[in-house]
């Protein structure tokens, strides 16, 4: 693996700062809490103030964490730096986490991402578990989710699958200028068109017409910022480092220019709107959505704001 | 919606593509079933035709199984100090479930690494397969999570997964580059945002002998 400098840099960073949690860990060490009689779910052996963070530290964690329940049990306790965890592993102990004791795990841990790609958590995947999410999912389910409205969206799912075949039938021909040079048919990179396919599907369902490359861009930062390291995630203590790193700043530049392309979206949605003076039903999900915010006003009425719409409009599809 | 209905969606459709290249028998027998179906049909009429689809439904199934799009779902945390499975979980607690491992379970799974779009039959035999569903009720099988915060766009991202590959299905025949074997397929998997294929799939596409009529090329 190459490292550029800003790699070393957070490397660096991270060491040094890991080395004065130390200092700090060895000064006050944990205690068991004296109440508690159940015990601790069993786990692999663990580093000093990294803890299981090196378990973890392969390009396929669910393959590592497998291989580790296998071992340790379906219920599995991780310490991932200073964040305790557990690792759910056999469909017995899933059914009690995610139904039998569903209220109990509903919310979401905090991720620096969230916090500040998704306006604060204002979206339907990070948002705590409570009042302001459960409108969100309500209004999400009822105007684009559900099986009546997905049932709608049909000529939009059959014209931009043809024009997926198209895409491929000219990247397959004479047309594509892909021929390879001894002759042979050319590759179609079918990833990329699929990918593209999708994206116009789910841009007309939410944003009622083609946005192309802005859409484009806003999937970029969800795929990098995805998956991102975050010192303070792991190591709440460690919040600085993702500043002296210029993760923070760097997903500040991200969030700024999701925003400017959101303006713009819903500034052409609302023009939209003032010339139609009606629903016609073609301006989308967003176009519900602004209605919703003009009509019922403040959030805590049952009305969403511009910032909400954003968050949604950025993620809301999750697990 | 952008991010969460997006890459999801199209890297199912890319892991689906890529175990049907190498398993030539299940990609004739879906391909079959597309064509017999589809033939025939103006291209609108194509989605209403997917109820009749039951193998390439159970294609999609089946690579959702092995290749779920976030393997450990998304974490939840721990609002009050509980008792999971005889052990307490704190307060505060980081939660994770590995939908993947669940998926390739041997213990529910016959030949759980076996991509077998088939299990899911009514006439197979392994019952258990049978009965799950993309709701999320059977634990060895949670592509979209399961509960309160169970995937919302379940229904919207499958109506556009399903119509995608039954559309590559029948349009085309596949075949892999420069005479690569279907076992030499790389499925070199990385895991940011979603778990998806490190390179893209790259494929030959022959149209089908319908295409030029249909597509209006």
């Amino acid at each position: 693996m190459e490292l550029n400098s800003s790699d070393t840099f957070l490397f660096l960073t991270t060491l040094i700062s890991a080395v004065i949690l130390a200092v700090c860990s060895l000064i006050s060490r944990r205690k068991p809490s004296p109440g508690s009689k159940k015990k601790r779910p069993p786990g692999p052996w663990r580093l000093p103030l990294i803890g299981n963070l090196l378990h973890l530290a392969t390009s396929q964690p669910h393959v590592a964490l497998r291989d580790l329940a296998r071992k340790h049990g379906p219920v599995m306790y991780l310490r991932l730096g200073q964040v305790d965890a557990v690792v759910i592993s056999s469909p017995a102990a899933a059914q009690e986490v995610l139904r039998d004791k569903d209220t109990t795990f509903a919310s979401r841990p905090s991720l620096l991402v969230a916090d500040i790609i998704l306006y604060g958590s204002m979206d339907m995947s990070f948002a705590p578990y409570g009042a302001y999410w459960r409108m969100l999912r309500k209004l999400c389910m009822s105007e684009l989710l559900n099986t009546h409205k997905v049932r709608q969206l049909a000529a939009v799912r059959d014209s931009e699958t043809l024009s997926l075949v198209r895409k491929v039938v000219y990247a397959a021909g004479a047309g594509g200028g892909g021929r390879g040079q001894r002759g042979e048919a050319p590759v179609v990179n079918l990833g990329r068109l699929v990918l593209s396919c999708s994206m116009a599907i789910t841009g007309r369902a939410t944003l009622g017409k083609l946005c192309g490359d802005e859409i484009m861009s806003v999937v970029d930062v969800a795929v990098l910022y995805g998956s991102g390291f975050c010192a303070g995630d792991l190591f709440p203590s460690l919040w600085f480092v993702d500043v002296v790193t210029g993760l923070t700043r760097r997903l500040w530049t991200a969030r700024r220019r999701l925003d400017a392309i959101f303006d713009r979206i819903i500034a052409e949605c609302e023009a939209r709107q003032r010339q139609e003076e009606k629903m016609t039903g073609d301006d989308g999900f967003l176009g519900v959505l602004l209605r919703i915010r003009d009509d019922d006003g403040e959030p805590e009425t049952g009305g969403i704001s511009t910032t909400s719409i954003k968050a949604i409009l950025f993620v809301s599809e999750q697990v | 919606m952008l991010a969460g209905g997006t890459e999801t969606t199209s890297s199912a459709a890319e892991w689906i593509m890529s175990e049907l290249m190498r398993k030539p028998e299940a990609m004739a027998k879906a391909q079959a079933e597309v064509r017999g179906a589809l033939d025939g049909k103006s291209p609108e009429d194509h989605e209403g035709q997917m109820d009749k689809l039951s193998y390439t439904r159970m294609v999609v199934k089946e690579g959702l199984r092995l290749h779920p799009v976030l393997p450990l779902l998304l974490p939840r945390s721990c609002q009050e100090t509980c008792d999971v499975g005889g052990f307490e979980v704190t307060k505060g607690t980081k939660v994770i479930v590995n939908a993947w491992a669940l998926a390739r379970s041997p213990e529910r799974w016959h030949d759980p690494e076996e991509f077998r779009p088939e299990r899911f039959a009514d006439d197979d035999g392994s019952s258990a397969a049978v009965a799950v569903d993309y709701r999320g009720s059977q634990f060895e099988y949670i592509p979209f999570g399961s509960g309160r915060r169970m995937c919302p766009g379940n229904t919207f991202g499958l109506a556009a997964l399903e119509l995608m590959v039954a559309r590559l299905l029948y349009y085309f025949d596949w075949s892999l580059p420069d005479g690569m074997r279907p076992e030499e397929l790389d499925m070199d998997t990385v895991v940011g945002s979603t778990m998806r294929r490190r390179n893209h799939l790259h494929l030959v596409a022959s149209p089908y002998k319908e295409t030029e009529l249909t597509v209006g090329i």
